[in-house]
C-alpha cells in the first residue's frame, strides 16, 4: 500500500466530517430561519442559558487563563526588546499574536473543553433516554430547539469571550509583568492601538463567530449521533472535542492566509 | 366515524436487518380506545414510531388525519402532531426543564399564550392528574409513577385528538396503574371524538381499561 493512502483516507475523511457538518448547520439553519415565530419564546430562553453557561460563566477561568498569557508574553517582551533599542514593537508582539492568532483560539479551546463536552453529553444523554423522541412527538423540531439555540448561544458567547480574552491578556500582562518597568503604561497602549488595524480586529472577531459556530454544530451533531446506548455518549463527547480543535486550527490557519498572507 | 390514522401494507425492517413487520394494515378512528397488545419485542414500539411518522417504513404508507406522512413537509407533520399526545413507557420527560417546564414546553413552543397563562394551565393540569410535588425540582430523581404523571400532563396539555399510551402501567404497581388509568379515561371522554390507543404487553395489562376493540401484532401484522 502506497504511504499516500493514509493520508488520501484522512483527508477524505476530514472533508467528508466537514460536509456532514456544514449539511447538519444549514438544515438546522433551513427550519430555523423559514418559520422565524414558531417555539420563539422556548428558543430564546434556551439560547439565554447557553450564553449563560458558554460566556458568563466562563469569565472566572478565561480571565485567569488570559491574564497569565499576558504576563508570559509581556515578561518575553519586555526582557528580550529592549536588547535591541525596540521597545515600541511590543505593539505588533501583541497585536500579531494576542489579536490575530492567540485571542480567537484560546477562546475556543476554552469553549471546546467546557461547553463543547457539556453540550454532547447533554444531546447524548437526551437521545439515550428518548428524550430527543419525545421532542418529535410533540411536534417540536429538534434541529430548531435543540441545536439552533446552542450554536447560536455559543457563537454569541466565543465572540465575547475572544474579546474580553484579548483585553484581559493585554491589560493584565502589562499591570502584572510590565508595570514600573522600562516600558510605560502609556507607552504600552499606544504602541498597541497604533499596531492594531481594522483589519486585525475584523479577522479576530470573524474567527471567534466562525470558531463558535464549529464547536456549537460539532458538539450538538456529535450528541445527536448518539444511538441507544450509555456507553457511546463519552465517544461521541472524545470525537466532538478532537473534531472541534482539528477543524477549529485548520479555519484558523484559512482565516490568517486570507487576510494577512 | 372518521379514521385518523391509517396505516397500509407497512414493511419495516430494522437497521440491523430485523424484518418487523410484513404487509401491516391498521385504521384506527375518531372516539374509539383501542388497544394494541403484543409480546416483548413483537414491534409495539415499531408500530408507534411509524404511526407518528417518527420512523419510516422501506414499504406502504401511513395517513395521519388524512393526510400521508411521506407527502408532507418537516413543519407540516410537526403541525399535525400537535394533535397528538404521548405518554411513553419511560415517561421521556426532558431532563434539563422542571416538572412545570415540561408540561409548559408544548404550550410555549406552539401557542401564542402569555407565560402566565401557560404555566396556570401546566399547574392545574399537574394538580389534575394528582402531581402533588414541587413543580419547580427537575424530574430526574422523581419515582416511576410520579414521572408518568407529568408525562400524562404534558402530553394532555394541548388538548389533543388522539391520546397514545405506550406501556403505560409498565413498572407500576395495581394502585397506580388503576390511578393513571383513570386520569386517561377521564380524559378519553372529556372530547367526543378522541381517539385513545393502549399499548400493552398482554391483554392482562388492559383489562381495566375497557377497550372498543384489541389488536393483536401476530406474525408481524395486526388482527
Amino acid at each position: 500500500m502506497s504511504i499516500f493512502a493514509p493520508i488520501g483516507k484522512a483527508i477524505l475523511s476530514f472533508l467528508h466530517d466537514l460536509y456532514e457538518i456544514a449539511d447538519f448547520v444549514i438544515s438546522s439553519l433551513n427550519t430555523f430561519l423559514f418559520h422565524l415565530t414558531a417555539g420563539r419564546r422556548a428558543i430564546s430562553g434556551i439560547i439565554y442559558k447557553q450564553v449563560y453557561f458558554t460566556g458568563i460563566e466562563a469569565f472566572s477561568i478565561i480571565s485567569w487563563i488570559a491574564a497569565i498569557l499576558g504576563v508570559i508574553i509581556v515578561t518575553q517582551a519586555i526582557s528580550i526588546l529592549p536588547m535591541f533599542g525596540g521597545e515600541r514593537l511590543i505593539g505588533e508582539i501583541l497585536v500579531w499574536v494576542v489579536i490575530r492568532e492567540l485571542g480567537p483560539v484560546f477562546a475556543a479551546i476554552i469553549v471546546i473543553a467546557r461547553s463543547g463536552t457539556a453540550m454532547a453529553a447533554e444531546l447524548g444523554s437526551m437521545r439515550v433516554n428518548n428524550e430527543v423522541i419525545a421532542l418529535e412527538a410533540m411536534g417540536i423540531d429538534p434541529g430548531r430547539y435543540l441545536v439552533m439555540p446552542r450554536v447560536i448561544g455559543t457563537a454569541i458567547s466565543t465572540f465575547v469571550l475572544t474579546f474580553y480574552f484579548e483585553i484581559i491578556t493585554i491589560l493584565g500582562g502589562y499591570l502584572l509583568a510590565g508595570f514600573g518597568k522600562r516600558i510605560t503604561f502609556g507607552m504600552y497602549i499606544s504602541s498597541v492601538l497604533e499596531t492594531m488595524g481594522f483589519t486585525d480586529i475584523i479577522a479576530s472577531l470573524l474567527k471567534s463567530i466562525i470558531f463558535g459556530l464549529i464547536i456549537g454544530a460539532v458538539a450538538t451533531l456529535h450528541g445527536l449521533r448518539v444511538g441507544k446506548s450509555i456507553t457511546e455518549i463519552p465517544q461521541q463527547t472524545t470525537k466532538a472535542v478532537i473534531s472541534s480543535l482539528f477543524i477549529v486550527f485548520i479555519v484558523d490557519g484559512i482565516i490568517t492566509a486570507i487576510f494577512f498572507i | 366515524m372518521s379514521k385518523l390514522i391509517e396505516a397500509r401494507g407497512l414493511y419495516y425492517q430494522t437497521d440491523s436487518g430485523a424484518l418487523v413487520f410484513e404487509g401491516l394494515d391498521a385504521e384506527f378512528y375518531a372516539g374509539e380506545k383501542a388497544a394494541i397488545i403484543g409480546p416483548l419485542g413483537s414491534g409495539k414500539a415499531a408500530l408507534l414510531r411509524l404511526l407518528m411518522g417518527l420512523d419510516r417504513p422501506q414499504k406502504g404508507r401511513v395517513y395521519l388525519f388524512g393526510k400521508e406522512i411521506d407527502a408532507l413537509k418537516r413543519f407540516e407533520l410537526d403541525t399535525l402532531r400537535q394533535g397528538i399526545g404521548i405518554v411513553f413507557e419511560n415517561a421521556s420527560l426532558i431532563s434539563n426543564l422542571k416538572v412545570v417546564e415540561n408540561v409548559m414546553l408544548p404550550l410555549q413552543y406552539h401557542t401564542d399564550l402569555t407565560l402566565d397563562a401557560v404555566m396556570e394551565r401546566a399547574v392545574s393540569l399537574l394538580e389534575s392528574v394528582g402531581y402533588r410535588g414541587d413543580v419547580w425540582a427537575l424530574p430526574g430523581p422523581l419515582p416511576s409513577y410520579t414521572k408518568k404523571t407529568i408525562a400524562l400532563a404534558r402530553a394532555m396539555v394541548l388538548d389533543p385528538a388522539i391520546m397514545i399510551y405506550d406501556r403505560l402501567m409498565e413498572g407500576l404497581d395495581m394502585h397506580q396503574s388503576l390511578q393513571l388509568l383513570k386520569f386517561a379515561d377521564a380524559f378519553h371522554k372529556a372530547k367526543k371524538d378522541r381517539l385513545s390507543i393502549i399499548i400493552a404487553n398482554d391483554e392482562g395489562d388492559i383489562k381495566d381499561t375497557m377497550p372498543d376493540r384489541i389488536l393483536h401484532i401476530e406474525n408481524r401484522r395486526l388482527f
